[in-house]
C-alpha cells in the first residue's frame, strides 16, 4: 500500500509541467557551465 | 582513481540539481502571471549569451555583458511587484505546506463545506476555489483582497444576495480567504448541458487553466458541483466532496472520481 503511494506520487511528481521541468533543467545546466567557465576564466 | 572521479561528479551534480530546483519554482511562480512573457525574453538572451560566449564573438559578448549588467536594475523594477508578493508569499507558502498535510486543512475544508451545503440548502449560488499549486495571483487581482481566516459564515457571507461581492468567485489560498468578487475565464466547451450557466463555466474555465479546485453551487438546482482539470463533477453530498478534495490534496491528482459531463 505504501509503495503503491510512494509510486503513485512518484509518477505525479514527474508528470506534473513537465515542460518547465525539462526547460528549469536546461537552464540549470547552461548557468552552471556559464559559471564554471567565468570561475576558470577569472581564475577564483 | 574512480573515488577521484566520483568526487568530481557528485558535487557538480547536486549543485545542478538546487540550481534546477531553484529555477523550477521561480518558473513556477510566475506560470500564472504575464511576467512570465518577459521570463522567457529573458530565457532566449541568457541561451543567445550562453551560445556567443561559447563561439568567441568578443563583440557580441561586451554587448552582453553590458546589456547584462543594464537588466539587472531593468528587472528589479519591472519585477518590483512580483517580487514584493514572492518574499510576502514565502513564509504563507510554507504555513500552507503545513495546513495542507495537517489537520488545519480539515477544518478549514469543513468550514467551506458547512458554507456550501447551508448556501444550497438556502438556493444562494457560490463559486469557491481552492489553490493548488499553480499561482491565483491574476484572479485574485480581479477581485477585492480579504486575506482573511475561513469560515462558514464569511463565505456565507460574501455569497448573500445583494452584498457587493456575492458577483464572482471567493479563492482561498494558503488556508486564507484570499479575496472575493474574483473574475474567472469561461470555458469554450460546447458540449456542456444548457442548465449550465455562466458560474458552472468559470469553474470550468480556471479548472482548465490551472490545477485548482473549484465548488460551484447552483442557485437555482441547489446542486453541489466541483470543477477539477477541466471536468464538472455535479450532484456531489457534502461527505463526498469532503473526501474527494481532500484525496486530491493528498495525491494532486489521480483518478477519484467518475466523470459525469464528456470532455468536449
Amino acid at each position: 500500500m505504501v509503495k503503491k503511494n510512494f509510486t503513485r506520487r512518484l509518477i505525479i511528481i514527474i508528470t506534473t509541467h513537465p515542460w518547465l521541468k525539462v526547460i528549469s533543467l536546461l537552464i540549470a545546466i547552461l548557468l552552471w557551465f556559464y559559471i564554471q567557465g567565468e570561475i576558470n576564466r577569472f581564475d577564483y | 582513481m574512480s573515488q577521484f572521479m566520483l568526487q568530481d561528479i557528485w558535487k557538480p551534480v547536486i549543485e545542478i540539481v538546487i540550481l534546477w530546483f531553484v529555477i523550477y519554482r521561480i518558473m513556477l511562480f510566475f506560470a500564472g502571471t504575464r511576467a512570465i512573457l518577459v521570463l522567457r525574453g529573458i530565457i532566449v538572451i541568457l541561451l543567445a549569451f550562453f551560445i556567443v560566449q561559447r563561439l568567441n564573438f568578443l563583440i557580441l559578448e561586451w554587448l552582453f555583458t553590458k546589456l547584462f549588467a543594464i537588466s539587472v536594475l531593468a528587472l528589479l523594477i519591472i519585477f518590483q511587484p512580483e517580487i514584493r508578493q514572492g518574499l510576502a508569499n514565502l513564509g504563507r507558502r510554507h504555513l500552507f505546506e503545513i495546513i495542507k498535510e495537517g489537520e488545519d486543512f480539515d477544518l478549514v475544508l469543513k468550514e467551506v463545506l458547512t458554507a456550501v451545503e447551508n448556501l444550497s440548502n438556502s438556493k444562494i449560488g457560490a463559486l469557491i476555489v481552492l489553490a493548488k499549486e499553480d499561482p491565483l495571483s491574476e484572479y485574485i487581482k480581479s477581485g477585492v483582497i480579504i486575506d482573511g481566516r475561513p469560515s462558514s459564515e464569511l463565505i456565507q457571507t460574501i455569497f448573500t444576495p445583494n452584498s457587493l461581492l456575492h458577483d464572482g468567485g471567493v479563492i482561498l489560498q494558503g488556508g486564507r480567504v484570499m479575496a472575493a468578487g474574483c473574475i474567472f475565464p469561461l470555458t469554450q466547451k460546447e458540449q456542456l448541458h444548457r442548465f449550465l450557466g455562466t458560474r458552472h463555466r468559470a469553474a470550468i474555465g480556471l479548472s482548465e487553466e490551472t490545477d485548482a479546485v473549484v465548488i460551484v453551487v447552483s442557485e437555482e438546482r441547489q446542486d453541489i458541483s466541483l470543477a477539477y482539470k477541466g471536468q464538472l463533477y455535479q450532484g456531489l453530498t457534502r461527505e463526498v466532496l469532503f473526501s474527494k478534495i481532500k484525496e486530491i490534496f493528498k495525491t494532486e491528482g489521480g483518478r477519484w472520481l467518475k466523470r459525469i459531463l464528456p470532455a468536449g
